[in-house]
């Protein structure tokens, strides 16, 4: 089974910084991690892998930056890693990425299965798995939260709908994107993490995928962020409670009835 | 007659030297913390205070009794107080050298009445840390007694205690300015507008001491130097066993759940190597992650060098945080050049060890002038 991943790189913390203008993330202020449904997908792929033979190859696009997740990924068990990096692909929209990640895949050749996370803890349009299958004309199914059965030409899953869970099949190649917190992401332990920096990577850029400026990038983005909200303050506080045990008991009973007022 | 004394940070520091204070009658304490009890570089400390190792040359291993004690009393008094776990400790001789402060240090241990001992058995050090690579070691000095403590739990213990005694705690609150008649500080200004007179303020800011020393207008010698830890879930689970702290020179581990938390040591720290130390903003770290890459390498190389079976442990998280740290590691209390403002800061990740025969000393100071050795050893003057 020759399977594909694609996964991308966001903020560790919620405190980061937008561009006023461009209502960009300011993305190079900030420490990056794997996505974190996307590390549901690499598990799910690395699993089916041990269970059934095959590869893993993972795809990102992104800057240079981004070969560290690329490296956690082979460390977590993946074989090969490619960077999907040109300058001309900065700035796109949900279709951008799909189109710069369908073209990649396609240029390596045939898979069995591609595997997204379903949503990005960043953006979290949803948008790239779904728009890359239908870019590369293969079914695709969101929201998956367990494989059921893998054969050659078909496979089974779970997804969550409408709080509910419906039992789909579906004829391979296929793209899936894998619901967060569908698994336990296997950890990359520290020998296989020195072990994956070794490892060569693979860069992509435009010159190969051959992508007009037109369909990519800023430029090519169908879609414009006009506007950024920020969170207000919840004015959550915290209290210290002093005094003894049966004093601050006391405490807790007031504040509970202050509450209720 | 009643002194006014403010106290600007609510970490072990600050609510260590405010609980001392508060123990005299004529003390009128005021506790400023721009955040919570405890949750800065106390809340990522280790929190361990071991019998016998080399965080603290044994020159001082009074202070780390006092420390240690003072915690088991608390604990004592009302359990999970300190947050104390009794998990041993095994301190590893890689050098003749180490080997002979080990043996110092279990001398010193059992002088007090504790119980420890330097093993050469291997088989015998195997299981107290199974996956250790014995063929690199002389020996290990082992004892069962300490463990480690929560220093965010004991901040808010000693918190508890300064108020039943009737000092103020007012969190949420940053101090914004230092008020100055002359050569000496007066008062302060917080971030609610308003201003508070003051006989003495102390600055127990850590690593926010270089910043509070500018309002005051003095350079307080410290660095920043890197404290990076990984949480690793180990390749093996062994029922009924209980991972001990773990001393080797340049690291250190202890238990954290089904996890193994491990941190460079502070004294294998560089201040002159960029990556291990400089001036960076404590306000700007994530509360995961930042870790260097180098950091990765440092700890593969420790990991397979000294415990193999741990390289192969998963890598759960990370995070960085800094220590406030002096050129000797030692930390700096009392007077400074600005009258009536005083330091207790610069513990360089042994604050939970240190401040409690520190804030003894320090309040004996204040409230009635009387100085120590340990305040005239590491008083601001000997790095000036």
């Amino acid at each position: 089974m020759k399977i594909a991943v694609c996964i991308k790189q966001v903020p560790v913390s919620d405190q980061v910084e937008i561009d006023p203008i461009t209502h960009q993330m300011i993305r190079s202020n900030a420490d990056m991690t794997i996505n974190p449904a996307d590390m549901n997908a690499l598990t799910e792929a690395i699993t089916l892998k041990k269970e059934f033979g095959g590869t893993v190859d993972v795809y990102t696009m992104g800057s240079d930056l981004a070969r560290s997740a690329l490296v956690t990924a082979i460390a977590m068990g993946a074989d090969e890693g490619y960077l999907v990096s040109d300058r001309v692909f900065a700035g796109g929209d949900s279709l951008g990425t799909a189109k710069v990640l369908a073209k990649a895949i396609e240029k390596q050749g045939e898979y069995d299965l591609i595997l997204c996370g379903s949503l990005s803890s960043d953006g979290a349009t949803g948008q790239t798995g779904p728009m890359m299958a239908e870019l590369l004309n293969l079914p695709s199914i969101t929201e998956v939260k367990e494989i059921l059965r893998l054969e050659s030409s078909h496979m089974e899953v779970y997804k969550s709908w409408k709080g509910q869970y419906l039992h789909m099949r579906v004829g391979l190649p296929a793209v899936i994107t894998i619901s967060l917190g569908s698994n336990a992401p296997i950890l990359p332990t520290l020998r296989n993490q020195m072990k994956a920096k070794k490892k060569e990577l693979f860069v992509i850029t435009n010159e190969e995928l051959k992508l007009t400026e037109e369909e990519i990038g800023l430029k090519g983005a169908k879609s414009i962020v006009t506007d950024t909200l920020y969170a207000k303050d919840c004015g959550k506080k915290s209290i210290f409670l002093s005094g003894t045990v049966e004093e601050q008991a006391d405490q807790i009973i007031d504040l509970f009835k202050k509450a209720g007022e | 007659m009643s002194k006014k004394i403010g106290i600007i940070g609510g970490g072990i520091s600050g609510t260590c030297l405010g609980y001392n204070l508060s123990l005299y009658e004529e003390a009128e304490v005021v506790l400023f913390e721009k955040d919570r009890i405890g949750c800065g570089t106390t809340a990522k400390s280790a929190g361990t205070v071991c019998l016998f190792d080399d965080s603290l040359n044994n020159r001082y291993w009074d202070v780390r009794l006092y420390g240690f004690e003072t915690y088991l009393k608390m604990e004592a008094e009302e359990k999970g107080s300190a947050g104390f776990d009794q998990t041993g400790t095994l301190v590893v001789a890689t050098s003749e050298e180490v080997e002979k402060t080990i043996k110092a240090g279990i001398a010193l241990a059992r002088s007090a009445g504790y119980t420890g001992e330097y093993i050469t058995d291997k088989k015998k050090i195997e299981e107290i840390l199974p996956g250790i690579n014995t063929d690199v070691i002389l020996g290990a000095g082992y004892t069962k007694d300490d463990g480690y403590f929560d220093g965010t739990m004991i901040s808010n213990t000693f918190a508890k205690k300064m108020q039943e005694n009737g000092a103020t705690i007012l969190t949420g609150i940053a101090v914004t300015e230092l008020l100055k008649e002359g050569d000496q500080v007066t008062g302060l200004k917080t971030s609610d507008g308003k201003s508070y007179d003051f006989d003495i303020i102390v600055d127990c800011t850590g690593p926010w001491s270089r910043f509070t020393g500018e309002l005051a207008g003095i350079d307080v010698p410290i660095w920043h130097t890197k404290a990076e830890a990984f949480f690793l879930a180990p390749p093996i689970k062994r029922e009924n066993y209980i991972f001990p702290i773990i001393k080797y020179p340049a690291f250190y581990g202890l238990r954290a759940g089904d996890n193994i938390f491990i941190c460079k040591s502070h004294l294998s720290m560089d201040l002159d190597d960029p990556m291990h130390a400089g001036q960076w903003d404590p306000d700007k770290l994530p509360q995961t992650g930042g870790t260097d890459e180098y950091f990765i390498e440092f700890l593969f190389d420790q990991m397979d060098e000294y415990i193999p079976e741990l390289a192969d442990s998963g890598q759960v998280s990370s995070w960085l945080s800094y220590r406030a740290e002096t050129r000797d590691f030692l930390p700096i209390i009392g007077e400074t050049p600005l009258k009536n403002y005083l330091l207790a800061t610069g513990y360089g990740g042994n604050g939970v060890i240190e401040a409690p025969a520190v804030s003894r000393d320090l309040a004996k100071y204040i409230m009635r002038g009387e100085s120590t050795l340990l305040l005239e050893e590491w008083a601001f003057m000997r790095l000036v």
